[in-house]
């Protein structure tokens, strides 16, 4: 890769980043989500930077794949297709969070007698 | 003034009627409410003998989602405070007036609990919580000019100016990163000293896996704090 590319590619992560921190604020993406992603971004653009590292790893993946150049390009598919769908979920789980929170104050609002039931079996995200 | 206490729980049977009852007994006259945050215990059952109000989420929603509720809850019932209690009992009910009293009495719009104000020193905690107190009170320090020395206390009384902004907004945890996004948007924070006892019953919800994601989460979360208020704050001054 030329230092061009490698300009290019740091540029583009960078954009990546400030998109995934811009998602967070807007709660339109978990941030436990866009610690894990961030991670990945910043590690892809060290290996990228770093010309013995990337070497290696290039090194490593031509000797599994013959289209090692082919790979790159389906990773970077990935992590966008990765960051829509993470960001898709944090969104639907956003909404039924607001919905049950809706539920619970209209339930507490409302006549003795009235309830709206016991709770259901908690999902897998457990946090508190 | 209207004062709420509310007591977010998770699975906290074996604490929850103790702390109840000690509330009910230190401040008969402010209402209380739990948030059962879609307990399976007896959680649920028990607060609802002991005849105290209650917001039942039908699922587990955590700690942030508990409070904002809890701020919903005042918000839309016209409250002037809201205190926040944790379930597990470490907290001392008899030591809330004084933290409404110094909300009042400095005009704060926050008032923090704090095991740590006092001595200004870590004792007492293990190293990594430690380290980990440590850094985030300096980090507040730094983006706000304002150092607070306890940033996970569970122990808030929370006035009425500051219920909506806390409101909006998702906070994990409504630590250092509900600190820094308040004091940026120019709300004043202050901290008032407790004490706390020992945890007697259940595990606290920091485990293992959270003691490591807690750390990177609300180090995101200060910062992103601090850009959404900043943000916001450029946007009110158009």
């Amino acid at each position: 890769m030329t230092v061009l590319g490698t300009i290019v590619l740091d540029i583009v992560g960078l954009i990546l980043i400030l998109w995934l921190l811009n998602l967070v604020r807007l709660g339109r993406l978990y941030v436990g989500y866009g610690i894990v992603l961030l991670f990945g971004i910043v590690a892809t653009l060290g290996v990228a930077s770093v010309p013995p590292a990337r070497a290696a790893v290039f090194g490593l993946l031509r000797a599994f794949f013959p289209g090692a150049e082919l790979i790159v390009v389906m990773w970077a598919a990935f992590v966008l297709i990765l960051i829509y769908v993470l960001s898709q979920l944090t969104r639907i789980v956003n909404r039924l969070a607001t919905l049950v929170q809706e539920l619970a104050l209209e339930d507490t609002e409302r006549p003795r007698g009235e309830s709206l039931g016991e709770p259901v079996e908690p999902s897998a995200r457990q946090d508190s | 003034m209207r004062v709420l206490i509310a007591v977010p729980a998770f699975n906290e049977e074996a604490t929850i009627a103790d702390v109840i009852g000690r509330i009910r007994s230190a401040l008969p006259d402010h209402d209380l409410l739990v948030v059962d945050d879609g307990s399976r215990d007896a959680t649920g059952r028990i607060v609802a003998e002991q005849g105290v109000g209650m917001v039942r989420h039908l699922c587990n929603l955590g700690y942030g989602r508990a409070i904002q509720t809890a701020l919903l809850y005042a918000l839309r019932q016209q409250y002037d405070v809201l205190v926040t209690v944790d379930a597990d009992g470490q907290h001392r009910p008899e030591q809330i007036r004084g933290l409404i009293e110094a909300l009042a009495a400095n005009g704060w719009d926050v008032c923090v609990g704090s095991r740590y104000v006092r001595e200004r020193h870590y004792h007492g905690a293990p190293l990594g919580r430690r380290a980990g107190m440590q850094t985030f009170s300096l980090l507040v320090g730094l983006m706000t000019g304002q150092r607070i020395w306890d940033t996970t206390s569970g122990l808030r009384a929370i006035g009425r100016s500051a219920f909506a902004p806390l409101a909006r907004w998702q906070f994990v945890d409504f630590h250092a990163e509900a600190i820094v996004y308040l004091l940026r948007l120019g709300f004043r924070l202050g901290e008032h000293p407790i004490t706390v006892a020992e945890r007697q019953h259940g595990r606290s919800m920091y485990s293992f896996g959270s003691a490591l994601k807690y750390p990177l989460k609300t180090l995101l979360m200060v910062l992103i704090g601090l850009s959404h208020a900043l943000l916001e704050r450029t946007r009110s001054s158009r």
